[in-house]
């Protein structure tokens, strides 16, 4: 026996033997249960990781893997049938061409604009939960334009501001001829239609969000800034906007990694990153250069410089709200 | 829980079923063995009437030939695919081929279109003896370098695209009192005094569209100018500057043509250009043998057929346009299929193939030397076109000529320069600068 008076496996154990006759004693074996081999907390360690480990692998293959063959494609000359290592010429091509400070500019156009939307967003949400007459059918009204295909909204937005769409027709019915132009053939104003789709598509996405986020703020609070002689304004700006910190740093660090790497439906229906390449973001770019020039060596080296600037960006934002959320 | 215990005989049935069911897969593939099928990707052949979109497949030319195909060759299949005709076509191609998930065979635009995927496609050469090399015209536009005589041959031209002209409005070109049959202007001011009588009668007097305002006026005045195809080789290879004051001049006369053209022609669709035409709407559109086909339903003989006025009658070129064999068939070297891929385009270039090609009306015209398309033609403008198509003064496609990336460039910095927003010496220098680059200068 050991020295904690444990029986080995298989062994008698005496103490449960106390209340058993001489005749059973004799013919009835007594077990204890085996120690095992495995302890539980390692058990489930096991347990849980072999769980995950299907979703990791899945992740693994469908995102990492292209993600570390891109990298390794953006040092050759690739083209899709053959791939010469080239060292760093891609990179050195990209800031020497000159064609990577065009579209950079453009995706920046777009970051920039997030704080309109945002600040729409979030007045919006705030009437719709302030509950004002009409806010169950401006619910449903401001969510439709999110569910839409960007791509078939595109599509639509081309042709509505054509020089003969829907846009100029209506313009020049109310007396507005002066204001009627060929809308996506100049740069300015093409960037005005491009940013006017992405509010109208994005508004819904931000009224969700904050109306979660206000959903989560005691009315009290507000009751009390009301009764306190607080107006809207002021119960927008003081209260509810430092409260909802979080949400809005999750709404701005949402739409500007979509700034820099989800304009290509709208882009490419809308404007084909016309006129000229005054209105091409960087993924349009990658586009051209891969598919229609197939110089997939130079687009992986795009995309690994694009994936430095969208992680260098949500570094820095998530930082920036971080901070201000502790505040 | 309900337990139960198999018996002897209930786990014989069980294994029998599934050792049937797991034969059944090798059984399918033993029968798919026997039929090869080929996977074709058109993006040249007609398949549907933009005018009339209720038109069966079996109505037009190329399902018909696939029929006729399989009949003739039993155990092939083929498998049609429509692309978009339009560069985008090269995309999907580029893209699939990559993963070698492409066509056996493809049908889209010869020249540096194509050319540039030459990675992916099998040399014909090969499967081709010199009679049947002989009796097909248009070999340099699947070549490198457009030399007829070289052996790196990737392609079969699949026929002509005629050459590209003015379609008009008949009657709205009668009323401003302009029969463009006996009075046609000569050179650019004559065209202009057209154009400014057409728009005093009250009618936008051009429908362009976004490649036509570009490719079949401009870069077809630049052509003749240069002296044809290897003048604007000459551009694509650095011997002739495109900054030139001869063609910034054609540049500069060229932008003016705005004040005569519908709004908005360096981004509109084709089919929107020809709705001006059918609305009567605009008088003037310009384009091949497509917009025969897709506006004579409806235009009748009203729609008339006139070649694009010279820029100078000092140009090297006269009365001629842009077109010829701009369409190639090839097979992917991924193919696994190849010989009954290229069976399939040797039949398609047949010539009983060809007269029923004709006989349609639909798609290009013949390129072959033993099936005289005239013949065969229904419509008169199809006969002319056949005509024009043979005439040394049609000069190849120039965008098929031009590196991808240079052709790429000028539709880009063709919008700046057509709105105004660059001028005509811009427009032309970076042209240059994009040229340069490619080259590595």
């Amino acid at each position: 026996m050991s020295a904690t008076n444990s029986p080995a496996p298989g062994m008698r154990d005496p103490n449960r033997e106390s209340r058993v006759t001489m005749g059973e004693r004799e013919s009835r074996p007594v077990f204890t249960r085996p120690q095992p081999k495995i302890s539980l907390k390692r058990r489930e360690q096991i347990t849980g990781l072999l769980s995950i480990l299907p979703a990791f692998l899945l992740v693994g293959i469908v995102v990492w893997w292209p993600i570390a063959r891109s990298f390794r494609y953006s040092f050759t000359d690739w083209n899709g049938a053959k791939a010469n290592w080239i060292g760093l010429d891609n990179y050195r091509n990209i800031f020497e061409r000159g064609d990577f400070w065009t579209p950079l500019k453009t995706n920046f156009v777009f970051f920039l604009s997030i704080p309109g939307i945002l600040l729409i967003s979030l007045v919006v949400s705030v009437l719709l939960f302030e509950e004002t007459p009409g806010w169950r059918f401006f619910r449903s009204v401001y969510y439709i334009p999110t569910i839409l295909s960007t791509a078939i909204v595109g599509m639509l937005m081309r042709v509505m501001f054509s020089p003969r769409g829907a846009v100029n027709g209506l313009l020049k019915a109310a007396g507005f001829d002066g204001l009627s132009r060929n809308w996506l053939g100049t740069t300015s104003t093409a960037f005005v239609v491009l940013i006017f789709i992405f509010y109208w598509q994005t508004l819904g996405q931000g009224v969700l969000i904050f109306l979660s986020g206000l959903a989560s703020i005691s009315t009290d609070l507000i009751e009390a800034a009301r009764l306190d002689g607080a107006n809207w304004w002021q119960r927008l700006t003081q209260i509810l906007i430092p409260l909802l910190m979080p949400t809005i740093g999750f709404f701005f660090i949402f739409n500007a990694v979509y700034c820099f790497v989800g304009l290509f439906a709208l882009v490419y229906t809308v404007t084909n990153g016309g006129p000229g390449f005054s209105t091409t973001p960087i993924d349009l770019l990658i586009y051209r250069k891969a598919f229609e020039s197939g110089d997939l060596g130079y687009a992986s080296a795009l995309s690994v410089m694009l994936f430095i600037i969208v992680l260098f960006i949500s570094a820095v934002q998530l930082r920036f709200f971080d901070r201000r959320s502790t505040e | 829980m309900i337990t139960r215990k198999l018996s002897r005989r209930d786990t014989l049935k069980i294994g029998g079923v599934a050792a049937g069911a797991a034969l059944l897969p090798t059984g399918f593939a033993a029968n798919a063995q026997d039929e090869v099928t080929l996977t074709f990707w058109s993006g040249t052949y007609t398949f549907q009437d933009p005018t009339d979109k209720t038109k069966d497949k079996s109505e037009f030319y190329i399902y018909q030939a696939i029929d006729r195909f399989q009949v003739a060759n039993p155990g092939i299949k083929v498998e049609l695919e429509n692309l978009a005709q339009d560069p985008t076509m090269f995309v999907k191609y580029r893209t699939a081929s990559v993963a070698s998930n492409g066509p056996d065979i493809a049908s889209m635009w010869s020249g540096t279109y194509f050319l540039s995927l030459k990675d992916f496609i099998e040399p014909i050469a090969t499967y081709f003896t010199p009679e049947e090399k002989a009796r097909i015209l248009g070999w340099e536009a699947v070549v490198e370098n457009f030399d007829p005589n070289s052996p790196d041959i990737y392609g079969v031209p699949s026929g002509s695209d005629g050459t590209v002209c003015f379609f008009y409005n008949k009657e709205l070109m009668a009323e401003v009192g302009v029969d463009p049959a006996t009075n046609w202007p000569t050179d650019f001011e004559g065209f202009v005094s057209l154009l400014e009588q057409i728009k005093t009668a009250g009618t936008t007097p051009l429908g362009l569209e976004s490649y036509g305002y570009l490719w079949h006026i401009l870069m077809y005045w630049i052509a003749q100018t240069v002296g044809g195809s290897a003048g604007i080789g000459e551009l694509g290879n650095g011997t002739r500057k495109f900054n030139d004051p001869v063609l910034v001049d054609i540049v500069a006369k060229w932008q003016g043509l705005t004040a005569y053209s519908a709004e908005g022609a360096e981004s509109m669709q084709i089919s929107d250009s020809e709705q001006l035409l059918l609305n009567n709407e605009s008088v003037l559109t310009t384009g091949g043998i497509w917009i025969a086909n897709d506006t004579r339903p409806v235009m009748g003989d009203n729609l008339g057929m006139i070649k694009i006025p010279n820029f100078s009658t000092d140009a090297p070129i006269q009365n001629g346009g842009i077109g010829g064999p701009g369409h190639a068939l090839f097979v992917s070297n991924y193919s696994e299929h190849k010989a009954e891929a290229v069976a399939f385009i040797k039949f398609l270039m047949s010539p009983e193939e060809q007269v029923f090609k004709a006989q349609s009306g639909q798609s290009t015209l013949l390129n072959v030397t033993d099936v005289d398309g005239t013949q065969y033609y229904v419509d008169e403008l199809l006969k002319t076109q056949q005509t024009w198509s043979n005439e040394p003064s049609t000069i190849f496609w120039p965008d098929n000529t031009l590196p991808a990336d240079l052709t790429t460039e000028i539709n880009a910095q063709g919008q700046l320069v057509w709105t105004g927003q660059i001028s005509a010496e811009e427009f032309l220098s970076a042209l240059d600068a994009k040229r340069d680059e490619l080259l590595g200068a």
